[in-house]
């Protein structure tokens, strides 16, 4: 089983530094792997586990990603192809999923493709689904139960207000939910044992495509990006304990909310 | 624009109105709510054979988009539209924005608006392609959109099953958010729980309130001790009840996108530096093992 899972660098939205204008300093905030895309490499380690076969991740981001990419790596994958390249400046969706398909193009046939659902930062999930699209490939999104056998794979997946059962042959790419799994602990010790040449960096250069193509696959920009303030009264109510339940009980009764 | 269902449509033609155009077509995805929108001009049904695959629906709009010249297609961002929107959005080459919550028009230039960041930012987008995929955030104030039935004036449009060798072979119906989503009171509860059966003070101050029981992400999907349709936030539910209070919940943003448009929000957690505190009216920093028994009483006693 060859499988090639997609690990998205993201900002943090739970670490986010806003900058002394009150803007939010995208840049200068903590990154990290995707969390469903963790999950993602989890049952990827997991199917190769039971079947045998290789794993291999996928990336797009700055030199400063080969860290995390080592982390996932860590988890049990073979081996991370980090495409960093000074031209990609703020792949949208298309973008990503496209230089992601010439990657993936290389080294293949892949028996499976695995990612998260979407990545915390933009929420979005579009990449996964637009890549299948780009390779030609069936998907199967929304994954929560996945189950391989010889020919044929069943995952149970959740539309929210339907859950479905499906079955489906390979290649699919499949995306997962953070249901499906609790990706394992990883020691620095392990992270420390990855081999060196187990991460590869690729330029576009490598995949074939010029600073021009990579421009004109960016079909959408961010013209805005403003923090979102809520006003809260903020109220600390203070006191000993029956003291405090009181005045809580108090406040809500005069605000009319109970 | 393309609905699913008519629920669906109050949402989807708030989204157009505010784009303004002047001729506007509706397609329906599932052929069971097929009407005529009123103020609409062209309706569309896809006719298979077949059950239609996400990917054969994304194929058949495209196909439509492309034959009768729309610049803009509009999907709800449901999961499964952000399953077609994608696909359809790779095969016209098309910029795709989703989740968009509104636009801005300047100088009869679109921007569209959508949450980003987890929840921390609004982004505004600009779209460089002529033809733009757009799926629209559902929103629960959308007025209900009059349809007229039967299904007068509906085009059937022929669509092509693939063979994607996949198949659907057993679907359950799922109530979600069944307890919280339109709950006037809402009690939620997050990991400053520390064992499940604790969760019956939680329930008993719940009935005291009259409130529905919520909790956060880790509760469902990590412990699995509250049902998954309990879960509030970016994964789980939005809610916007009267009142909402949060036990034991740091305040993690995924969850605060979800509850921060209630009317009042009270936060308790033993952490002062929790940072649900800047999201919520009353705060009151101490141990929920004591707070919430001792708030019971006081309820009780008057």
């Amino acid at each position: 089983m060859k499988i090639a899972v997609l690990a998205k660098y993201c900002v943090d939205p739970a670490n986010l530094r806003v900058a002394s204008d009150g803007r939010i300093d995208v840049g200068g905030s903590l990154k990290k792997i995707g969390e469903s895309d963790l999950n993602a490499v989890e049952e990827a380690v997991r199917i190769k586990e039971a079947l045998g076969g290789s794993i291999h991740l996928y990336s797009l981001g700055p030199f400063e990603a080969s860290k995390l990419l080592r982390e996932a790596l860590a988890l049990g994958a073979d081996k991370a192809y980090l495409i960093a390249d000074l031209s990609i400046r703020n792949p949208d969706s298309y973008a990503a999923a496209y230089i992601l398909s010439k990657a993936v193009k290389k080294q293949e046939p892949y028996d499976l493709i695995l990612a998260g659902d979407a990545s915390e930062d933009n929420y979005s999930g579009a990449v996964a689904i637009m890549l299948a699209e780009l390779l030609g490939l069936p998907h199967v999104a929304y994954v929560i139960k996945l189950r391989l056998e010889e020919n044929i794979a069943r995952a149970e997946r959740n539309l929210e207000d339907r859950i479905q059962l499906i079955e489906f042959t390979l290649p699919a790419l499949v995306t997962v939910t953070p249901e499906i799994n609790q990706p394992r602990f990883v020691s620095l010790l392990k992270v420390m044992q990855v081999p060196r040449d187990a991460l590869i960096m690729l330029k576009l250069e490598d995949l074939g495509m010029s600073p021009e193509d990579y421009d004109r696959c960016v079909l959408r920009e961010q013209v805005e990006l403003t923090p979102i303030l809520t006003a809260r009264k903020n109220i600390m109510i203070e006191g000993d304990l029956s003291e405090s339940a009181r005045k809580l009980v108090e406040t809500l009764r005069s605000e009319g909310v109970i | 624009m393309c609905a699913e269902s008519s629920g669906q449509l109050g949402s989807l033609i708030q989204l157009v109105e505010e784009i303004g155009s002047d001729e506007v077509d509706c397609v329906w995805l599932n052929t069971k709510s097929a009407a005529r929108p009123t103020d609409v001009q062209h309706v569309y049904v896809f006719e298979s054979p077949s059950a239609l695959m996400p990917e054969d629906v994304a194929a058949a709009l495209s196909e439509l988009v492309t034959g009768r010249g729309y610049q803009i297609a509009v999907l709800a961002s449901t999961r499964n539209g952000r399953e077609i929107s994608p696909r359809l959005a790779a095969k016209l080459k098309a910029g795709y924005v989703d989740g968009v919550v509104g636009i801005d028009k300047t100088n009869s230039e679109l921007l569209f608006k959508r949450v980003s960041l987890g929840g921390a930012a609004v982004e505004r987008v600009r779209i460089n392609t002529a033809v733009k995929v757009i799926s629209a955030s559902l929103r629960a104030e959308a007025e209900e959109v009059h349809v007229e039935q039967p299904n007068a004036h509906c085009e059937y449009v022929p669509a092509r099953a693939a063979d994607l060798r996949k198949r659907v072979i057993e679907e359950k119906e799922r109530k979600l958010g069944a307890g919280i989503t339109g709950a006037q009171k809402i009690v939620a509860v997050g990991r400053g729980l520390k064992r499940k059966e604790d969760i019956s003070s939680i329930e008993e101050l719940a009935k005291t309130l009259g409130a529905a029981i919520g909790c956060t992400r880790p509760l469902t999907e990590d412990l699995r001790w509250c049902p998954a349709d309990a879960q509030i936030g970016l994964s789980g539910c939005m809610v916007r009840p009267k009142l909402y209070v949060g036990i034991g919940i740091s305040g993690q943003i995924q969850h605060i996108v979800g509850m921060r448009d209630s009317t009042v929000i009270v936060a308790i957690n033993n952490d002062k530096k929790a940072p649900i505190f800047q999201h919520a009216d009353y705060g009151i920093v101490g141990d929920l093992y004591k707070v919430v028994p001792e708030i019971i009483r006081q309820l009780k006693s008057n």
